[in-house]
């Protein structure tokens, strides 16, 4: 059901414009046969085989850092790091577009930062830092495995613990080879003993970092951030 | 029984909805019927199980889509440089109206794109998007008043070329 138009003047072309295309393109893609498309499918699978096999040879690892070399010039398929290197992984000289803050406020927005050997990068007046990566493993359901990273941010003072701080990061790494932070998920504060990737879901053991409570968490990205989809949502009391 | 009963009609009727919204929404015609092959694929593997379900379109929907979002972020780019590399020329399937709204669309940040495709071309409510997208009712009707300005200037500069043009 759509809405009434909120303003007729910007709409004059518009609307007919989007009516005319959803009309049209019901008949302008035609399936092909499912044959076809499962033939295609396998075809798909048996590159990305060989080009998994391929970036794993060409893992170099030098002074405790693993880093996925890239193949040399581009073949017929995608030659660049399709995959992201096996954990353990340092995030040393790496740099990561973090993601939107949405709850987690502490955070900067949409910020670029590269990570020193300290692993504490600053941006502005708060300093972001890896731990370390908790798992790996397909998130989004593409194929391609994503890393959890848990990160903190604090504020860059000497008086700021980082107490509070502390959560969870989806990185996805693009095919230039950059690293995008898809979203921050988990409670903020807490400990996150156990984290592992099953069935394309995130799920979480987290602990109260001052209390007694454990719980299970699991988490699914619906497109556009995590979602919890299984165990409680919140610590008791 | 085959345990595939149902699908061949189920792929020949949702397919071309589903490829037109998401060619609108990542604006390349070829990386939006990947997304979709590979959404039905899926369903093909578990259609014992989604056949069962009241909306079997609705979860290929929201495969496809949850594809694309995804996917936007990473391999649209890399996919044209793919085509680039093999030479391959892809044509649209559609006629050039509707490829300059597709272009006018591109020109949409990725938020107001995403709810204006859904929205007039998935047909789906502003209730549903809201509800996807994870926003209040009154951010979605805003993002659909600002597309629809967006979407008007850009059109109305692109007939102002062609007139100058001609």
């Amino acid at each position: 059901m759509r809405e009434v138009n909120l303003d007729p003047e910007f709409d004059r072309d518009v609307l007919p414009a989007l009516s005319a295309y959803r009309a049209a393109v019901r008949e302008a893609f035609v399936a092909p046969p499912l044959e076809q498309v499962r033939a295609r499918a396998r075809h798909r699978a048996a590159v990305r085989a060989t080009a998994l096999t391929g970036v794993a040879a060409s893992v170099v690892v030098a002074a405790g850092v693993a880093v996925a070399s890239l193949p040399g010039p581009p073949p017929t398929d995608p030659p660049v790091a399709d995959h992201l290197p096996p954990t353990p992984v340092s995030w040393a000289g790496e740099t990561i577009l973090l993601p939107d803050p949405a709850g987690y406020r502490s955070c900067p927005a949409r910020t670029r930062v590269t990570f020193p050997a300290t692993m504490e990068a600053v941006s502005g007046d708060v300093v972001i830092g890896i731990t370390g990566t908790v798992a790996t493993g397909d998130l989004t359901g593409d194929g391609r495995p994503e890393a959890v990273v848990h990160v903190y941010c604090r504020l860059n003072s000497e008086f700021a613990s980082g107490d509070g701080s502390g959560h969870l990061m989806v990185v996805t790494r693009d095919r230039d080879g950059s690293f995008t932070g898809l979203a921050y998920v988990g409670p903020e504060g807490q400990d996150y003993p156990k984290v592992e990737v099953r069935d394309g879901a995130l799920v979480a053991t987290i602990r109260q970092r001052y209390g007694p409570e454990s719980q299970v968490r699991t988490y699914r990205w619906d497109g556009t951030s995590f979602r919890q989809v299984a165990g409680p949502t919140a610590f008791p009391g | 029984m085959t345990g595939r009963d149902g699908y061949a009609e189920f792929y020949q009727h949702t397919y071309p909805r589903l490829c037109g919204q998401l060619y609108a929404y990542l604006g390349d015609a070829t990386e939006a019927e990947d997304v979709v092959q590979e959404a039905f694929l899926r369903a093909w593997r578990d259609w014992r199980k989604i056949s069962t379900y009241d909306q079997p379109a609705a979860w290929v929907h929201r495969v496809a889509w949850n594809l694309a979002t995804s996917r936007l972020r990473r391999v649209v780019t890399a996919a044209r440089h793919v085509r680039r590399h093999r030479h391959e020329t892809v044509v649209p399937p559609v006629g050039p109206e509707h490829v300059a709204l597709v272009a006018a669309l591109r020109t949409l940040p990725e938020t107001l794109r995403r709810a204006i495709v859904l929205h007039y071309i998935a047909d789906r409510s502003v209730a549903d998007i809201a509800a996807e997208m994870g926003a209040p009712r009154g951010t979605v009707l805003s993002w659909l008043h600002r597309g629809r300005a967006l979407l008007a200037a850009h059109l109305s500069d692109t007939r102002l070329e062609a007139t100058r043009d001609a």
